[in-house]
């Protein structure tokens, strides 16, 4: 006569079933969290990189043109003109132009040899400047300016976020302009 | 699940690689500072020692191979920021002459990286310029009546009101400056804070200035400041002309001039009176040990023969009355009167001359005033000074780059030296041998860091 015994039955048993899909849906939740945090995070700190690589690019570019200058022609709060010699003798100089474009809302470098771009997606920029005698007020004299501040706020778009970076800039002092008239 | 875990790692991996950058150049970003100051540093190292003629090996410089005029230094201690180290090379060419070129590497090295280099060049352009302005004080500054201070180019010809006068006149004063009357100032007005007192129809305007309001604020600056070296006398074997106070032409003959060529006199006091004249027909420096006194028709008269100029030194009161000093050169540059009084003494000088006078008045303890109605042409720089009346300041543009290697330039310390004026400031950023005019300097001592 036949045993009527039954092998163990194979696989698992629908609650067993049920746990493990349950703890592997938490893991793939878990990892798919991390992964867009991180993912996120990595752009993010990309943004900032490349924000921080504009602003040092820009502030080492104008804070050489603004040691070296001899003058400043005009200035505003998103303009300025300044006289910067072509020679280590001071001979002989060009103008040369920082501007903010709020349209295209970027910070650029003009000079005879033509334009450049060192900021983009600038929300805010102003430049402030003072005389040599009192840094803490700011001063609407062209002849008497001396240092110049610059403030600017970039923005980066990360998966529908914002982020930015504010740059305050350390006075920059005209070195070589005369406080003579 | 671990295809999705492999890619979290690996981009969580780039995010700390990323971290670790941004880090590193956050860092040398800042160290960049750090080298441009070690570089001004360095500037500042050897404007001093050319100040101070103290540019040799005691203060550890020692001269360029093959050269006797190009000096250089290198300060490797003193400059510990923890996570780097800081060192100053320096080379001054030219250093013993008059238009040195310095040129300072500020460095910074961060162990495992690459070295930060910031260099710098100055160049230097004679000794600083005395009369670069108008009127300087370092008082206040008061204009009454009528008085006028404009600007000319005596490099053009004489002082003409419609054809040589120009609005480069600058008045500056460490304090104030005021304005009454009819007085005006067609040129620059610089004070120490306070804006320039106006009343009346007292003016300040140049040649573009509306003709409302009376004073043009673009031409007006508060932050002035200044440091007024006290004038001193020269030394060296002297001539006695005793009580000047009678009629004589110096040099005369025999008198024996100094190894710079002038004729250096000392006079007890001078006072002249009547028909008393001092004429100067060559290069004449004369020290008077008391009050110097022109009344009545006396006068000193510098000839305008190629050779004459005058210094007149004197620490104490001065009085031109009369035909007071007249140079018939009609170049400022030529008649200097040095106040020699120290800091923080103060003397007396008058100028009511009825004669023009070309020439030029440094005397930084000395209360002026200037009362004459013939004007002065050329520059003035006092404690305080006063115009009254119809007198007049024309300032010669030619003075503000004229040296006054003539007659002893007022000194920043005992050695009677000038200060070096400074012509340019550069940062050379481009590579060496670029062809760039703002190329890197590679000559010793700085071939080892380019």
């Amino acid at each position: 006569m036949p045993s009527e015994h039954n092998a163990t039955p194979a696989g698992f048993s629908l609650v067993e079933l049920m746990i493990s899909l349950t703890l592997i849906m938490i893991l793939t939740l878990a990892l798919l969290t991390s992964f867009t945090f991180i993912a996120r995070g990595d752009q993010s700190l990309a943004n900032y990189g490349e924000m921080n690589a504009q602003a040092r690019k820009l502030l080492e570019r104008i804070g050489q043109d603004l040691r070296t200058a001899t003058d400043v022609t005009n200035f505003t709060a998103t303009s300025l003109t300044i006289t910067v010699p072509t020679n280590t003798a001071g001979t002989t100089s060009q103008d040369v132009i920082w501007s903010y474009d709020s349209v295209s809302r970027t910070v650029s470098r003009h000079d005879t040899t033509g334009t450049t771009q060192y900021a983009k997606d600038v929300e805010i920029f102003s430049f402030f400047y003072f005389n040599s005698a009192n840094p803490s007020v700011e001063t609407t004299s062209l002849v008497e300016v001396k240092q110049v501040q610059l403030r600017l706020r970039m923005l980066r778009l990360v998966a529908s976020s914002i982020t930015s970076e504010y740059v305050i800039s350390s006075q920059f002092t005209m070195r070589a302009k005369s406080t003579a008239h | 699940m671990l295809i999705l875990a492999a890619v979290t790692a690996v981009i969580a991996s780039g995010f700390l690689f990323r971290s670790a950058q941004e880090a590193k150049l956050a860092t040398r970003s800042f160290y960049q500072s750090a080298a441009l100051n070690l570089a001004e540093a360095g500037i500042e190292e050897a404007l001093y020692a050319v100040n101070t003629t103290s540019i040799n090996g005691t203060n550890g410089w020692t001269l360029v191979a093959g050269s006797s005029t190009d000096w250089q230094k290198t300060i490797t201690s003193g400059f510990d920021y923890t996570m780097a180290t800081g060192a100053i090379y320096i080379r001054a060419d030219n250093a013993t002459t008059g238009s040195p070129a310095i040129t300072a590497a500020g460095v910074i090295t961060i162990p495992n990286q690459p070295k930060i280099v910031k260099q710098l060049r100055v160049a230097g352009n004679g000794p600083r310029k005395l009369f670069a302005n108008t009127l300087v004080t370092k008082g206040n500054l008061t204009f009454s009546g009528s008085a006028e201070v404009d600007a000319y180019d005596s490099t053009l010809g004489p002082y003409n009101s419609a054809t040589n006068r120009n609005d480069r006149a600058t008045v500056a004063s460490s304090a104030t400056v005021q304005l009454s009357g009819s007085a005006e100032i067609y040129g620059s007005v610089a004070t120490s804070g306070t804006a320039p007192v106006v009343g009346g129809s007292g003016r300040i305007y140049g040649a573009t200035s509306p003709a409302s309001p009376l004073v043009d604020t673009s031409r007006v600056r508060t932050d002035f400041n200044t440091n007024l070296p006290d004038a001193t006398a020269p030394t060296g074997t002297t001539t006695s002309l005793g009580n000047l106070n009678s009629s004589v032409t110096l040099p005369r003959v025999g008198d024996t001039p100094g190894a710079n060529g002038r004729y250096l006199y000392v006079a007890s006091a001078i006072g002249l009176n009547g028909n008393s004249v001092l004429t100067i027909n060559g290069p004449v420096d004369i020290i008077s040990n008391a009050d110097v006194t022109v009344n009545g028709n006396a006068g000193i008269v510098i000839s305008n023969l190629p050779a004459a100029s005058f210094n007149l030194y004197t620490r104490y009161t001065i009085t031109l009355n009369g035909s007071g000093m007249v140079n018939n050169t009609q170049n400022p540059a030529k008649a200097t009167i040095w106040g020699t009084l120290p800091s923080p003494g103060t003397q007396s000088v008058e100028i009511n001359g009825s004669a023009a006078f070309y020439g030029t008045i440094y005397i930084p303890n000395g209360n002026i005033s200037i009362n004459g109605s013939a004007g002065v042409y050329g520059a003035v720089v006092g404690k305080t000074v006063i115009l009254s009346g119809s007198s007049a300041v024309h300032y010669d543009v030619s003075l503000a780059t004229a040296d006054f290697t003539a007659g002893p330039t007022p000194g920043s310390g005992a050695t009677g030296s000038g200060t070096i004026a400074v012509s340019s400031w550069s940062e050379l950023s481009t590579a060496s041998g670029s062809g760039s005019a703002f190329a890197r300097d590679n000559r010793v001592p700085f071939n080892t860091l380019f």
